[in-house]
């Protein structure tokens, strides 16, 4: 008995002297980047004792986003969590303005490719993120393409109808129907764009988007395509000279190449009136709901610490993502890394020449959803470019006309 | 009134209260994960639904100097005379702060009180509201279900979930009918060949759509391997096909590979149905000469229409709500969304676009075919179901 008072004394005492708060911090990294998550947790809650974060790995993204939703529905979200901008759109009057809570330099900081406000506000930052990239085999085309003519020049050089039924047994490139963010850095690098500025009007169908649907279908004619990874087909040892893949894939596309036997390696995109390259990947925002203003201040720290210079190199380092802030990429440490990995610099430069996000209109995600079907009838010539773009766009249109 | 002498027994009461006490913990399972989200999604059909910041009643209204207000606001600072206003209204001054601006709108926030403000400007005036955000419903009458039918994407899954049903459930019963009339003769290895044919049915179904993906592989898939093989026989040389990636054939996919799945579970029910004819019939049958065609289709046919009946109605409700089937076979809702089902649709309209009152009607419409056509089975069709007396 006097034991259990002695105890309860204790943990009163600790309580007084010690005001913490707790904030919990919903996430989807699993294995490696979920270990080095939690060990950069861990050393943020050493460096703030008065902080506990409560880290959840919710599964994969689809299981966070399930559970995000519910949580949200139910009034009861996590202070911080890991989401993609077309989840934050869902529920922006949730999340708290970031640029109340977090110092100006911190968000200074933030690299300008991943510059986004919902509705005027900064409400995420950018986290784990990853950007296209060229991947290539150095034995089949020795110096890889710097512009798009070379890009069909040297890819169409490559494909064969190697048994002679009419269909290519090896390819020049390839794509994949659910992955319009390739149409989208064509449509990008071409001047062109989902919706003009002020989203009133559907540009996507203008010179610069036939342009860039002209030349996509072109390169279907040389290329792989199927809706698995391209790295599934590598592995089973198919041959592509070249394709646009993300960053984050990097570790899947060597593994494969390895299996087969092949060389393979990394480039910049080829750039035609710009460099342009889509971003992809989560961010981090606040949730106010149920949440105290000092468990929102708390998150904010635990912000400002992962986007702290050394933090972002060894979470860049440890997890192939990009780092993304300009201290950063300056930083010695990630600059020695690119020199000992040629990979990281070609993200690095690639994120440098031309990283762009996600278009934020709250229906950005139906819009999406006509890009796979029309990106898909692109790739596989069912009709003409310009009939596949002008249909894209009456449907663009009358989606944000409703 | 006269109470019936059954309900005045003591001992009746007993046993019916022990029957529920028994059923109770079912109905609560089934209450929370089942009955509670069927009766939501016909509420949420007619609703728009989002996560939003809704007013509430208006706590004061400011007309004249509004913009010290907003330009205080706007850096995220709380104008002195709001506090006060808000501390009238029954707001603790300490715990309140800013969480979020924007032009015209601006929300507040009272920890203590677990209250949130929404100033906002409207016209000439600012408007200060008891507000909470949360996932708001809105009325819109039969919006989602004229959506539902306007979107080129919802009759296109009815058409391919009505193509699949009708083609997948009568081809399974047919060859579950005639594995079953194999199975019934005495054969060497019964017990075998049951087993094996029910392993598809306990097998969890994503582990067999995996293993499906890898038949169906264009280079180094098992079937492309025999079609290529046989065709190679006879001298003949065909291009391989991309079962995965070509819109013609994702349907077929799907559904040979439900056949599959299914048949030898139906089997086995139709083979314990095949078994329980009393043997008297057939013997009295072949004493008047029935050749064995014909005992079939005379005989056990009619007195397997019971079976025949519950594999129909459970198949018909199975394969129209297909879905991860397609999930995973195709990793999206196939080529040209040749794959794409009634429950596919409704999945992406909810988790990836967020529209879930849209979501919630096509599934009540899903609820409404299979309630008619179930209705249609156990009265139309039930006529024609013998049962042995």
């Amino acid at each position: 008995m006097r034991r259990m008072g002695v105890v309860l004394l204790v943990l009163a005492l600790g309580s007084v002297g010690f005001a913490q708060v707790t904030i919990s911090f919903w996430h989807a990294m699993s294995g490696a980047l979920g270990e080095t998550l939690a060990f950069l947790v861990q050393k943020f809650q050493d460096e703030h004792p008065d902080i506990v974060v409560d880290l959840v790995y919710q599964g994969a993204y689809s299981a966070l986003q399930q559970k995000l939703i519910a949580a949200v529905a139910a009034g009861q979200p996590p202070t911080l969590a890991q989401q993609y901008e077309n989840w934050t759109t869902q529920w922006l009057d949730a999340l708290v303005d970031l640029d109340l809570f977090l110092p100006e330099e911190v968000l200074n900081d933030v690299l300008p490719a991943f510059d986004q406000k919902f509705d005027g506000r900064i409400i995420t930052v950018p986290f784990n993120k990853s950007i296209l990239v060229l991947y290539y085999r150095p034995d089949l085309i020795p110096n890889p393409p710097t512009t798009w003519e070379d890009f069909e020049r040297l890819t169409c050089a490559i494909a064969k109808d190697t048994d002679g039924d009419g269909v290519l047994n090896e390819y020049g490139t390839a794509f994949r129907p659910p992955n319009p963010e390739i149409f989208l850095t064509f449509l990008t690098q071409a001047g062109g764009a989902i919706l003009s500025e002020d989203w009133t009007e559907v540009t996507i169908n203008n010179a610069a988007g036939l342009e860039a649907a002209e030349f996509a279908a072109r390169l279907a004619k040389c290329a792989l395509v199927q809706s698995a990874y391209i790295s599934d087909a590598i592995q089973k040892g198919i041959v592509v000279g070249a394709w646009i893949d993300t960053s984050a894939g990097y570790t899947y596309n060597m593994n494969a190449a390895k299996t087969a036997g092949v060389p393979l390696a990394v480039v910049p995109l080829p750039c035609y009136k710009n460099c342009a390259s889509m971003i992809q990947g989560t961010n981090l925002a606040i949730f106010s709901m149920n949440q105290s203003k000092a468990q929102i201040e708390a998150a904010a720290k635990l912000i400002a610490f992962l986007l702290r210079e050394d933090n972002i190199v060894e979470w860049a380092m440890k997890t192939g993502y990009v780092p993304v802030t300009k201290t950063a990429v300056e930083s010695q440490a990630w600059q020695e890394y690119m020199e000992a990995n040629p990979y990281a610099r070609v993200m690095t430069e690639q994120l440098l020449a031309g990283g762009f996000g996600q278009l934020l209109h709250p229906k950005y995600m139906d819009i999406r959803s006509l890009l796979i079907t029309y990106w898909e009838l692109l790739l596989k010539g069912e009709g003409t470019p310009k009939e596949i773009m002008d249909a894209l766009a009456a449907e663009i249109e009358s989606l944000i006309s409703e | 009134m006269r109470i019936p002498a059954h309900l005045r027994s003591k001992r009746f009461w007993g046993e019916t209260l022990e029957a529920y006490l028994f059923l109770l913990p079912i109905l609560l399972v089934l209450g929370v994960f089942t009955f509670y989200p069927f009766v939501n999604a016909f509420v949420y059909s007619l609703y728009d639904i989002r996560t939003r910041t809704v007013p509430g009643p208006v706590v004061y209204t400011l007309t004249e100097g509004i913009e010290t207000w907003t330009a205080q606001l706007a850096r995220g600072r709380l104008p002195e005379d709001l506090v006060e206003v808000l501390e009238r209204a029954g707001a603790s001054r300490e715990s309140l702060w800013v969480r979020l601006r924007q032009t015209t709108r601006w929300v507040l926030k009272d920890d203590e009180n677990q209250q949130e403000y929404i100033v906002v400007k409207e016209g000439d005036a600012l408007l200060v509201y008891r507000a909470t955000t949360q996932w708001a419903l809105s009325p819109v009458g039969w919006d989602n279900f004229r959506t539902a039918f306007r979107d080129p994407d919802f009759p296109k899954a009815l058409f391919i979930t009505l193509k699949y049903v009708g083609i997948s459930v009568p081809v399974t019963l047919a060859l579950a009918l005639l594995i079953a009339t194999v199975l019934n003769q005495a054969l060497v290895g019964r017990a075998f060949f049951r087993l094996a044919h029910f392993l598809p049915y306990i097998t969890p179904i994503v582990a067999i759509t995996m293993v499906w993906r890898w038949i169906y592989d264009r280079d180094v898939g098992l079937l492309n391997y025999i079609f290529s093989s046989v065709a190679k026989a006879f001298g003949a040389n065909v291009s391989l096909l991309t079962w995965l990636d070509d819109p013609q054939l994702a349907l077929p996919a799907l559904i040979i590979m439900n056949v599959w799945r299914f048949v030898g579970y139906q089997a086995l029910i139709l083979l314990a149905g095949m078994q329980g004819i009393d043997r008297e019939y057939y013997e009295a049958a072949r004493v008047d000469g029935a050749g064995g065609l014909q005992v079939w289709r005379r005989i056990t046919l009619p007195l397997l229409t019971p079976q025949i009946f519950f594999l129909l109605i459970i198949s018909l409700i199975g394969s129209f709500k297909i879905f991860e089937e397609v999930f995973v076979l195709f990793m999206g809702p196939g080529p040209q969304k040749a794959g794409l089902t009634i429950v596919y649709y409704v999945f992406t309209k909810a988790f990836d676009s967020g529209h879930y009152g849209l979501a919630s009607a096509a599934s009540v419409i899903l609820f409404a075919i299979i309630f008619a056509l179930s209705l249609f089975q156990l009265t139309v069709v039930q006529r024609r179901v013998h049962y042995e007396r």
